[in-house]
């Protein structure tokens, strides 16, 4: 039989598909959103362990990917065991690294493999979203926080400000045009200073908005309170002033920045200056949508209908501001830093061209074959040929097409999908926390020591449950005997942890009441 | 057949051959030393070349300009912290320990310790008076010299940009004060200008 004209693309077309689809295993057909769906509704019903084991059964080749890593580290972090969810960050990292080495060396890299453009999105390699890539040091200074060891969380925290320096490079021309037009259409750039302190702000909520959908002002600020622990307030400065310039009219950043100095200055008359990190929700995974789209082929533009997929994100519950309460009568302004729900969907926007691209490609190519082998089929039925194994064929390349034709559902699930900041200065000893939020309500007790602490609290949906960050030989503060953390009915799970920083860093009187 | 549709059977063959020559380009990192005093322009962001100017001149200029410190008193002086007011990472302890380092290899200024390496030094006085040391060669409490002078300042920057253009200004500014008396002994501004075409 004498193949017709193209046949040999179509050969290709399967070789490399084929091969595409062996050397992807099954990534090609992994539903992630349906893989961490049952881990994270394990988390939280309080089995985090069973939610890390079902984590492990889904990635049980040796070679772990960087969002199993970025999975573990927030689901261990999650269970309290911060040197655990260090270890799997600090593999994120590595991987991490060695893309944004390979991709200065060679920005116009395919950034995936060529399956991606015969099978799926799946196959490619998962890079990790900027986002995601500052959260993974964010929450590495954190761990080391949680740990004791606030020296090495700076170093932590420097590479996340380096890290998102480089975003806001990359991104200024964006925030140039957008702010440009805002002012043509009467948005006001603000100028003020904070005790010396300059701050730039812009009353317009597009430029914030975009801003904030690709820097992260949860790390900036934690940069400040750490330097400024650490008792190096030029480096402190510019972590609120960025915070502030991020997130513009929150009373609780800017008291951060303009008493800067003067907390410094400060006698040290034994209280403690406490950062409350309060995490609610779960960011918002990509979902695969599929639908038939018919797409012109041949000398005649015939339609042929194939099977596309593209992902889509639902919506979530809006951000409630939570309240924190301290010992029953001292109320705590609280700061809303960090939108990762915004951050997922403005990343999903920025990929879609991407994503279409590669769709069309593999689409038409994929239609194509289809066409090749219809005409191969028509012209054998000229000649009175037996067609059943072509028809075959071509029944096999159709349902090959609607099995692996599935939209990257891939992103790092277990993060929050709302950060919020808040401060207080406390005696130090035992005090009792009290925060609520839209979804529920956690009290515990903590135990201050230091001049400087670190509460952190994740609500999650499901039942409650704690985990103290005290570890033997750690500066850290377990939480009193006794203590507890309560949720509504149907409400979010808590996870607590406290750790005391003991740094001989001098701090100012208490505020019993706040604005 | 037409030729767009020719294109599209071509398709897959004209990926493999790109993708191949794309994954071709990649060569592996090479590191090598440099100068450290060489010239860094890799963004305009305050660089190593930036912090070495910026104390290299305002170390000339106290040494040279300071009545109290040309006059050959060997004053005594404090740094203390230069506030950061620019939108940046900037480590100023950093530019004030490199000045530190030209003036003491000068011969011409003395420094007492300062409020950044105060704890360091009441802790190791405190270890000092322990029963684990021979009293009679510790270091005795209460024999520290405070320092006559101190020196304070800031930085400040001012960045504009447009489509075409990003300029980002720096302005080092710092001053020594008499202790005692209160009164201005020195004073100098240092400035940067960097001009990045996009």
């Amino acid at each position: 039989m004498k193949p017709l004209p193209g046949a040999t693309s179509l050969l290709t077309w399967l070789l490399v598909a084929t091969l595409s689809l062996a050397g992807s295993g099954c990534a090609a057909f992994r539903s992630y959103k349906a893989e961490m769906d049952k881990t994270i509704a394990l988390a939280s019903a309080g089995d985090v362990d069973g939610a890390i084991k079902v984590l492990d059964s889904n990635n049980k080749s040796k070679d772990k990917d960087l969002l199993y890593d970025m999975e573990s580290g927030e689901l261990r972090r999650l269970k309290g065991d911060f040197q655990g969810s260090q270890v799997a960050l600090t593999s994120a990292d590595a991987k991490v690294q060695a893309w944004e080495e390979a991709s200065k060396l060679n920005a116009a890299r395919t950034g995936g493999s060529v399956g991606s453009y015969l099978v799926n999105d799946k196959v490619r390699t998962y890079e990790g979203h900027d986002y995601e890539k500052v959260m993974v040091t964010t929450l590495m200074a954190m761990n080391r926080m949680d740990l004791g060891d606030w020296d090495t969380a700076r170093v932590d925290i420097k590479r996340t400000h380096e890290r998102e320096a480089m975003i806001q490079a990359l991104r200024e021309d964006e925030y140039l045009k957008v702010t440009e037009e805002a002012r043509k259409k009467g948005a006001r750039q603000s100028f003020k200073e904070l005790n010396g302190y300059p701050v730039q702000t812009i009353d317009n909520p597009e430029v914030n908005a975009l801003k904030n959908g690709y820097q992260n002002a949860l790390s900036h600020y934690l940069a400040g309170f750490v330097y400024e622990a650490l008792g190096e307030p030029s480096l402190a400065a510019p972590g609120y002033r960025t915070a502030i310039e991020l997130r513009p009219g929150q009373g609780m950043l800017e008291d951060s920045l303009g008493g800067l100095d003067a907390r410094l200055a400060a006698k040290d008359e034994g209280y403690c200056d406490v950062l409350f990190v309060i995490e609610t929700g779960v960011i918002p995974g990509r979902a695969s949508q599929s639908f038939n789209l018919p797409i012109p082929v041949g000398p005649q533009g015939r339609w042929i209908f194939i099977s596309a997929s593209f992902p889509t994100m639902p919506a979530v519950a809006p951000y409630n501001p939570p309240s924190v309460r301290i010992d029953k009568d001292l109320d705590v302004r609280t700061a809303h830093v960090l939108d990762l729900d915004s951050m997922a969907r403005r990343t999903l926007k920025d990929d879609m061209p991407g994503i279409m691209l590669r769709a069309f490609i593999r689409l038409s190519s994929r239609a194509v074959a289809q066409y090749q082998m219809q005409e191969q089929i028509a012209q054998q039925q000229r000649k009175g040929q037996d067609t059943l194994g072509m028809s075959l064929g071509l029944l096999a390349l159709q349902l090959g097409g609607a099995v692996t034709e599935q939209a990257d559902e891939r992103g790092w699930r277990t993060l929050p999908a709302h950060v919020t900041v808040a401060r207080a200065r406390l005696s130090r000893g035992q005090h009792n926390i009290d925060i609520s939020t839209g979804h529920g309500r956690a009290t515990f007790d903590v135990n201050l020591a230091g001049p400087h602490a670190l509460v952190t609290a994740r609500l999650l949906g499901g039942r409650p449950f704690t985990t103290p960050a005290a570890s033997p030989g750690m500066p850290a503060a377990p939480l009193p005997a006794g203590s507890k953390s309560v949720a509504a009915p149907g409400a979010d799970a808590v996870q607590v942890s406290v750790v005391n920083f003991d740094y001989p860093v001098a701090v100012s009187t208490p505020r019993r009441t706040l604005p | 057949m037409t030729s767009t549709s020719f294109a599209l059977f071509r398709l897959p063959s004209v990926l493999v051959l790109a993708t191949a020559l794309a994954l071709t380009a990649c060569g592996g990192p090479k590191t090598k030393y440099g100068d450290a005093g060489s010239v860094e322009t890799v963004t305009n962001q305050f660089g190593s070349t930036d912090l070495q100017m910026l104390a290299e001149q305002m170390s000339q200029s106290m040494l040279s300009e300071a009545p109290v410190i040309s006059s050959g008193n060997l004053p005594i002086v404090t740094v203390q912290e230069v506030k950061n007011k620019t939108s940046e990472y900037i480590d100023t302890r950093a530019i004030t320990n490199r000045m530190r380092a030209t003036l003491q290899k000068s011969r011409k200024v003395r420094f007492a310790t300062d409020q950044a390496e105060m704890q360091k030094q009441i802790d190791e006085i405190q270890r000092q008076q322990s029963e684990y040391y021979d009293q009679n060669k510790s270091t005795e409490v209460g024999k520290m010299v405070g320092a006559g002078f101190r020196v304070s300042g800031e930085i400040t920057s001012i960045v504009k940009e447009d489509k075409n253009i990003k300029d980002v200004y720096y302005q080092l500014f710092l001053s020594m004060t008499n202790i005692q008396t209160g009164i201005e002994e020195w004073s100098d501004t240092k400035e940067i200008r960097k001009t990045t075409e996009k």
